[in-house]
């Protein structure tokens, strides 16, 4: 009976060698000759960690404070990062915001490869604590401790792109977007203590410009980094292939609008819409997948929409013209009207451009009815035809899941419209258009508003001396004209927003000087599209002005029928 | 920065709001020491018996805390140091300590915004948790150790007194780790001094460090080297170069006075003095703007171009501010009525009010925070009495909220204004205008002469003038300060403690000793505790149960707030509910029988959590970190309040201790 417990320690002991036996097993590591080459790939967990990079050597660079910190908790790692958490949110709640950073490092020395404590607690830094300070400088301080703090994360996790995804985010959005973000980049630009703070990772000249360091540059760089990570290095990609191939092209793209913003149009600007543009246009020609597996461009709208075609054609040609038409003809009941209904019969090679435009939204439409029309074709082929038939439906099938991705997608990162502007901004004629707008408020914010002008009263004409700022804005908006017609994607986003607050500030002058609202504004277009979908910009439309231009005549007794000119003659009375 | 750990009570008001408490506990403590003795005694000899026992107990624990012998405990004390030298835990904690400090280095973010901070917290915490577990250590082990090797006897069969065990033993482990505490103080000290301290070379030529290496301040008053804002009369700018992580502006200030006006006090950092056309002198002096919490002492040598330039060693890490605060601070809304607290803004932390600037349409708001100030003298403020300083520092740490966004690059702007208190007159100074500096001690030099009006007791107005802040305006000792937010739709929050006059400084090497006169306290407590438990406990029992109490003394606000009423989730049963089922924690659960029964069980733990919060001396009285980390004097009552509080939890624990080694076999 004494014996027991003595016998039992044996057991245990027993136990305890058994499993040790298939535990070295499994964890056997790998070993390698001299010449580097794998003798031997180690047991099933060494495979396993290599297989999916969780050694720690292949997550991060092995640091020996961390790795002191680790040892110090005795095991009581979680413990420790429960304590950590809660003190972190202690002190940002009583807002010592030192001992929050200062308890924020030592938890990520804890855990150092969990890229969400970097992502969340940098943002944190960067964003909910930098707000709580009321002078910019120390907001700006607090943006740039939230960077530090993420870019110590990144030797951590060297084979994880978030990491510099997010301070490629935090560095563009927070210096360039923020309500404080003139301020922020002329902070940016003197900041040499950042810049050599940041030099270690991306070298400082290549985010200089003509002028100054430039902060959405630098985030460029950053998202450059993480695109080397998963196209050279061969690193895991977290983010779906539209939002991580679309975060490097759009940056340089929000440099130009932030210059345009800060300084008067000029080349270096137009250049750097180019490059834009030129990014823009790769990243539209960049092959990208979803997670539905279709493979597409964002480019490759046109070259679907021909082979959709062609393969209907192919169906068409196999089941007879006639099938499609019939079947066409019968959706379209009710739906379609004479006109639209010619278009269709209309073979593609006559249509004009216009033409061709319509047809192409009208099949769509009637697509749209039926989204199976193309298997019911298929379905009324010749028994002999019909596997042939269905081969080409499959194909149909597929091209229009990619066309309705490309569809998609090309609406969420707005690629047509930025695709156009990058494109226009670029072009001299835009560059005239913004230096013609940016005299005209130049003049404007001298309070200069009409003409300024020499009268000779001997032949009684008058020399302008100096135009006002009502004659250059419509000298500016004349310029805007032809390229909004040309483009008309740009009357919607941002750049429609810019004109019509340079409008409004015509509009003010107007009233200002006494003068009547012109009947042929070169923006009217602009102002009733936008009216059209809902904005209140409280600017006369054409509606507004025909009916005026009705009441002036009904009031003045004169048949409006008899004179279509008579708006012009009126106003001149 | 929210600096809660301010008490304004005095140690005679504290001592006389807690005597009635005292009272009742050591009364509770006495019937329920009494009761649980005679039921204990009653299982071993009968109801009647025990009642004989327990008077005997009573009767002889008089003679032995009457001829307690000093002489006979200290021999105990000298015995208890030598066994706890023999266990070699002070050795083990030492070295530990040691280690810390070696490599602490590494997580030390000296490039922080207050690296002096993050200094003091990590050694005084590191020193906290290091002497309490040995606290823990050397008192657990030490009776249940001689009671099971029964070397007791050697002691007990001696004439030695059961009180004399227990307070031996206390002052031996006490006296132990003071000598530990004392060593482990000074080498932190060093730690910190040599931790901060660090030199800059201006930018440019290192050899000649002169003016000539400076650049004229543009007229946008801003830096042309950071773009940050520089100082209102800067004329030239330079920097540092970058150490411990950061730099310093270095400005040359353009100070134009009159020849009536005193000349600068600090003459050192004068490049030069030019007498204008107009009489009024030019003094232009090199200063090094405040980064990370400190500046640096600049001495010139020479004049004009040719002057060198040298910075000193690291200026404002080792302070300890004297304030005075005020008796009491007063919220008014912006119809001008008294409020118990200022207005919330949504913060997590209530610990300041907000009082408002007004709006377009109520533009003159009567929103104000109104501060007085007892025993306003000039002999408060040494510095100013000697002549050193000629002006009052007022200093503040206010909160801005912005309900707008206004112009950015500017500050909220407030407005002060001094007023007398209870005199047949009153004095109103004019309102001082400043840009608000949030988190951060903001100084402002309050010049002893006000302008300001002198109102008769009915409104009416008798004269306006410049009048003294101490003989006229505070001529009764009392002074009130009324503080407003001065810009439209924007808010200032303010507490009690944001703002003080400052009297002068406490040398920072007391000050840090006196922080560490609050571990000295922590740590004889748990040496009692120990000591008392393991009378009756085992050695295993009575190391958890003096871990237990280090926990709830470190915790015990986190436990309170778990607690309380408002707590989202509810207890525990119901947490663990919302844990798995994923529910929100404001979401109510839905009524029925089980959520009645639920939170029926649930209050009752709760109770039971919020009573161990109870058992545990509250630790934050006896922590005087805050003090150190934000560079405030501790001040003698809290340490007095904090020694008295120590030698009570010793007294009460040497006596449960005595009384439960008298219940025991050994004892008898």
């Amino acid at each position: 009976m004494n014996n027991r417990p003595f016998i039992r320690k044996i057991i245990y002991l027993v136990c305890i060698g058994v499993l040790i036996i298939p535990l070295s097993f499994i964890c056997l590591p790998a070993t390698i000759d001299q010449e580097g080459n794998a003798e031997n790939a180690g047991g099933v967990l060494s495979r396993l960690r290599d297989k999916h990079g969780l050694s720690q050597a292949k997550l991060s660079e092995i640091d020996p404070a961390s790795e002191t910190m680790k040892l110090a908790s005795l095991g009581l790692r979680g413990v420790a990062v429960n304590i950590l958490w809660l003190q972190a949110d202690e002190h940002r709640k009583n807002q010592n915001y030192d001992q929050l950073r200062a308890t924020l490092e030592a938890l990520t020395k804890i855990q150092p490869s969990f890229v969400k404590v970097w992502e969340y607690q940098a943002h944190n830094l960067a964003y909910n604590v930098s707000m709580e300070f009321d002078d910019y400088e120390y907001r700006y301080s607090w943006v740039k401790k939230g960077l530090s703090f993420l870019k110590q994360g990144v030797p951590y996790n060297k084979r994880d792109h978030r990491v510099t995804d997010s301070i490629g985010f935090f560095t563009g959005n927070k210096f360039g977007k923020s309500d404080e973000k003139e301020s922020f980049r002329r902070l940016f630009r003197a900041d040499d203590e950042f810049r050599q703070a940041m030099a270690d990772r991306i070298d400082p000249d290549s985010y200089d410009t003509p002028y100054g360091h430039d902060s959405w540059k630098m985030a460029y760089q950053w998202y450059d980094i993480s695109r080397e990570m998963v196209e050279v290095q061969g690193c895991d990609q977290h983010r779906s292939d539209m939002m991580f191939y679309m975060f490097r092209p759009s940056q340089i793209r929000n440099q130009g609008l932030a210059l345009q913003e800060e300084f008067p149009p000029d080349q270096i600007i137009q250049e750097v819409f180019r490059g834009a543009n030129e990014e823009w246009v790769d990243y539209g020609n960049q092959k990208l997948s979803n997670t539905l597996g279709v493979t597409f461009t964002l480019e490759g709208l046109a070259a679907a929409e021909d082979r959709l075609e062609r393969f209907r054609k192919q169906l068409d040609e196999l089941v007879g013209p006639e099938v499609r038409i019939e079947m066409v003809s019968e959706l379209g009941e009710g739906v379609l009207n004479e006109e639209d209904r010619l278009l269709l019969e209309t073979p593609v090679d006559q249509l004009s451009p216009d033409d061709a435009r319509k047809t192409r939204l009208l099949k769509k439409r009637l697509a749209d009815l039926d989204r199976r029309l193309d298997q019911k074709i298929a379905r009324s082929a010749k028994p002999d035809d019909r596997k042939e038939a269905n081969q080409i439906v499959l194909q149909i099938e597929e091209i229009k899941q990619e066309i309705y991705t490309i569809n998609k997608d090309s609406e969420t990162v707005n690629y047509q419209y930025w695709r156009t502007r990058n494109k226009v901004e670029s072009e001299d004629a835009t560059v005239a258009a913004h230096q013609a707008l940016e005299a005209a408020e130049k003049v404007w914010r001298e309070s200069i508003y009409d003409d300024e002008y020499d009268f000779d009263y001997r032949t009684k004409t008058k020399t302008v001396t100096r135009k006002g700022a009502i004659t250059l804005f419509e000298e500016a908006f004349e310029q805007w004209e032809p390229l909004l017609e040309s483009n008309p994607e740009l009357y919607d986003g941002q750049l429609g927003d810019r004109l019509i607050e340079s409008v409004k500030e015509y509009q003010k002058m107007l009233q200002f000087a006494n003068r009547e609202w012109p009947d042929n504004f070169p923006l009217q277009k602009l102002i009733d599209l936008r009216f059209e979908k809902g904005e209140t910009d409280g600017l006369p439309t054409t509606a507004y002005l025909e009916q005026r231009r009705a009441d002036r005549m009904e009031l003045e007794g004169i048949d409006e029928n008899d004179d279509s000119n008579s708006g012009s003659e009126g106003e001149g009375q | 920065m929210i600096f809660e750990n301010q008490d304004f009570a005095t140690y005679l008001e504290w001592l006389t709001s807690n005597l009635l408490q005292f009272g009742i506990v050591v009364a509770a403590a006495i019937v329920l020491g009494v009761f649980v003795g005679y039921v204990v005694s009653a299982l071993k000899h009968g109801p009647f018996e025990a009642f004989y026992v327990v008077a005997q107990v009573i009767g002889q624990s008089v003679p032995d805390f009457l001829k307690t012998s000093p002489r006979r405990t200290m021999a105990i004390a000298r015995l208890a140091v030598k066994e706890a030298l023999r266990r070699k835990v002070i050795l083990v904690t030492f070295a530990i300590f040691a280690v810390t400090l070696l490599f602490g280095g590494w997580f030390l973010n000296s490039s922080s915004d207050h690296p002096d901070q993050i200094y003091v917290n990590f050694v005084l915490f590191g020193t906290q948790l290091l002497v309490l577990l040995m606290g823990m250590l050397i008192s657990s082990f030490s009776l249940p150790d001689d009671i099971k090797n029964k070397t007791i006897y050697t002691v007990v069969t001696k004439p030695v007194r059961a009180t004399e065990v227990v307070l031996g033993r206390i002052l031996g482990f006490g006296a132990l780790g003071t000598a530990l505490l004392l060593l482990m103080a000074v080498i932190s000290y060093l730690f910190v001094w040599r931790g901060l301290s660090h030199d800059h070379l201006l930018e440019g030529n290192a050899q000649t460090q002169s003016i000539a290496e400076f650049i004229p301040v543009t007229g946008n008053s801003r830096s042309a080297k950071t773009g940050q804002r520089v100082s209102e009369n800067a004329i030239l700018e330079n920097q540092t170069n970058t150490v411990a992580g950061h730099f310093h502006l270095v400005e040359v200030i353009s100070d134009i006075r009159s020849p009536n006006d005193p000349e600068p006090i600090n003459k050192e950092n004068i490049v030069r003095q030019t007498t204008l056309p107009d009489g009024r002198i030019e003094y232009q002096r090199v200063v090094v703007q405040s980064a990370d919490g400190h500046t640096h002492r600049v001495t010139v040598d020479g004049e004009g171009d040719s002057a060198s330039i040298q910075l000193g060693s690291a200026v404002g890490y080792f302070r300890a501010r004297v304030p005075i605060y005020a008796e009491s601070l007063t919220f008014f809304d912006r119809q001008g009525q008294e409020k118990a607290r200022g207005i919330s803004v949504g913060k997590e932390s209530n610990y300041r009010g907000y009082i408002d600037g007004g709006d377009y349409r109520t533009r003159s708001s009567l929103s104000k925070a109104e501060f007085t100030y007892e025993g306003f003298t000039p002999s408060r403020f040494p510095r100013l009495a000697s002549g050193e300083i000629t002006v009052v520092p007022l200093e503040l740490t206010l909160a801005v909220f912005r309900t707008y966004k206004g112009d950015i690059e500017k500050r909220v702007t407030a407005g002060l204004q001094f007023e007398s208190v209870g005199q047949d007159e009153r004095f109103v100074s004019d309102m001082i205008d400043f840009e608000t500096n949030e988190f951060a001690v903001q100084t402002l030099p309050i010049p002893r002469k006000l302008v300001g009006k002198v109102f008769s007791v009915d409104g009416e107005l008798l004269r306006e003038g410049e009048y003294d802040l101490f003989d006229d305006y505070a001529a009764n000792g009392q002074l009130k300060l009324v503080l407003k937010c001065r810009d439209y739709n924007q808010y200032l929050g303010v507490a009690r403690g944001d703002v003080y006059f400052r009297s002068g400084d406490h040398p920072y090497a007391l000050n840090f000793f006196k922080g560490y006169a609050g571990i000295w306290c922590q740590m004889m407590i748990i040496i009692s505790l120990g000591v008392a438990l393991s009378t009756f406990l085992s050695a295993p029992i009575t190391m958890l149960g003096t871990l237990v109490v280090i926990i709830i003394g470190f915790f015990s606000d986190f436990i309170q707030g778990m607690t309380s009423p408002d707590h989202a989730g509810g207890g525990p049963i119901e947490s663990a509910i919302r844990v798995v089922t994923q529910q929100n924690m404001v979401y109510d659960m839905d009524t029925g029988v089980a959520t009645t029964v639920i939170k029926f069980i649930d209050g009752g733990l709760i109770q039971m959590l919020n009573a161990t919060t109870y058992m545990a001396p509250d630790f934050s009285t006896l922590n005087f970190s805050d003090f150190l980390t934000y560079g405030y004097a501790i001040d003698g009552q809290r340490v007095a309040i904090a020694l008295t509080l120590t030698v009570i939890f010793c007294l009460g624990l040497t006596i449960v201790g005595y009384f439960a080694l008298k219940t025991r076999e050994i004892a008898k």
